[in-house]
């Protein structure tokens, strides 16, 4: 037996090798929960992400202060030192007034939706693909019960929903992915249909479509969530319409969406974890 | 020197989204594996090969974000078997040779990329982009891949003489 599997080991291995990756994607087709695989692939590599985010965020502070500081005089040896300390200071309290006022629109926004169970996350990494839209979230609070399929939202609008979920670190599919589909509409005029993602390599870009010529519809337009897709609650901002012109693509008409959140600058978001209504809305 | 390839990979592949982000370039990635497969299956026997690409596929499924698990393992595995054909007709000393061998295997790892999403992602639509970006990631990743092999090199170089010519199994 020992002699069969020697002298066959590297077809076995390539059997395994080829086969384990195809049972993985054929259940992750199927299953929309995780396995277990993949919950401690996502931490560990998540982990890593973190640390790596963490340096980065510390080293653009000082690097840029160091820059500012390059001019000084030699004979200023001491004064630089004590200058490159202090500015590496002030950089670090302009990030700190940043963040603080992006955590207060966010803490603002969470008392203004009462209805809405949310946790906050923090954004350690995007993807880089040009396949995918999509970014990794460490949640600060470890309270678990992520979910997949939760949607994502900042003070600004919606960012997307929860694709891939463990206690710790999450994965958000952006509106702007191509696998995106939001049900969205124009509450001033009644118009109701879906907002897809382009899956655009160089921008954040996504189109509404309409089955029928939205008659009406003008550029500023503002398009909410429709609560009709059982993911988003209804009045979510997603965006505005972009121009009046629309674009026939088969049995829709499109038209271009500004984004109400610019993903390039989102660092901390809020998950909904559960909404009033969640139920109502689930019976449908 | 397996060992410190896999964690020089693990590290650039972990460093190359923020690092990317950070120069404004992100749109095409270059793809450190294919250069990595191809270094290590010249410097190693068959079996040692197979599992530092599949240990190194699952890395990288898991830290492309949004990708189905396995899918990069699935691609990379599939290489290493076209990587046969080419290991003993091809001359690697050479770096035309390996930009052509790299910009083959990128190439082909587009089109397994859409072969597996086609069958296993359903909710992946957006084909067109994989076409779009197959030329100019082969391009990268072939321009590249000369630079990695030299990375490799010395770092494997370095590994070896400290270890006193020992081998570490992944």
């Amino acid at each position: 037996m020992y002699s069969i599997f020697q002298r066959y080991k590297n077809q076995i291995a390539s059997f395994f090798a080829v086969v384990i990756p195809l049972s993985l994607m054929y259940f992750n087709s199927r299953d929309s929960g995780n396995s277990f695989l993949e919950k401690g692939m996502l931490y560990l590599t998540g982990s890593v992400q973190h640390l790596i985010f963490s340096v980065f965020d510390e080293a653009g502070g000082l690097v840029s202060g160091y820059v500012d500081l390059l001019n000084v005089e030699k004979d200023n040896e001491r004064l630089k030192r004590e200058n490159e300390i202090l500015l590496s200071e002030v950089v670090k309290a302009r990030k700190v007034i940043l963040e603080n006022k992006r955590l207060q629109s966010l803490c603002e926004f969470k008392k203004e939706k009462k209805e809405l169970a949310m946790q906050a996350a923090r954004v350690i990494g995007k993807d880089i693909s040009p396949y995918y839209t999509v970014m990794r979230l460490y949640l600060e609070s470890g309270e678990g019960g992520i979910k997949n399929g939760m949607p994502v939202v900042t003070n600004d609008g919606v960012v997307g929903r929860i694709v891939r979920a463990t206690a710790d670190y999450s994965e958000v599919m952006l509106l702007a992915d191509s696998r995106s589909q939001v049900n969205v509409e124009i509450p001033a005029k009644g118009i109701k249909g879906v907002l897809k993602g382009k899956g655009l390599n160089n921008r954040y870009a996504a189109n509404f479509l309409l089955v029928e010529k939205g008659e009406g519809i003008q550029a500023g337009d503002m398009i909410i969530t429709s609560g009709y897709d059982r993911v988003f609650p209804r009045g979510l901002e997603v965006g505005t319409v972009a121009g009046d012109h629309s674009k026939q693509a088969g049995i829709y008409f499109e038209y271009e969406v500004d984004l109400a959140v610019n993903f390039s600058l989102v660092e901390e978001v809020l998950v909904i974890t559960g909404y009033q209504g969640e139920e109502e809305a689930a019976g449908k | 020197m397996r060992t410190a390839l896999f964690i020089t990979c693990f590290l650039i592949l972990c460093l190359e989204s923020p690092l990317l982000l950070e120069l404004r370039t992100s749109l095409y990635p270059p793809d450190i594996v294919i250069t990595a497969l191809i270094f290590i299956r010249i410097h190693s026997a068959f079996l040692p090969s197979l599992l530092f690409v599949f240990m190194l596929g699952l890395v990288k499924d898991s830290l492309t974000m949004g990708s189905p698990l396995g899918l990069y393992t699935e691609i990379y595995v599939l290489l290493l078997f076209l990587n046969e054909l080419f290991i003993h007709r091809v001359n690697f000393n050479s770096s035309l040779s390996i930009v052509m061998v790299s910009f083959v295997y990128s190439t082909v790892a587009s089109l397994l990329f859409f072969l597996f999403s086609l069958i296993f992602d359903s909710s992946f639509s957006n084909y067109g982009i994989i076409f779009d970006a197959l030329l100019p990631s082969a391009l990268l990743t072939s321009l590249c891949s000369p630079l990695f092999f030299y990375l490799f090199t010395w770092i494997g170089g370095r590994f070896r003489r400290r270890m006193g010519g020992r081998e570490i199994i992944v």
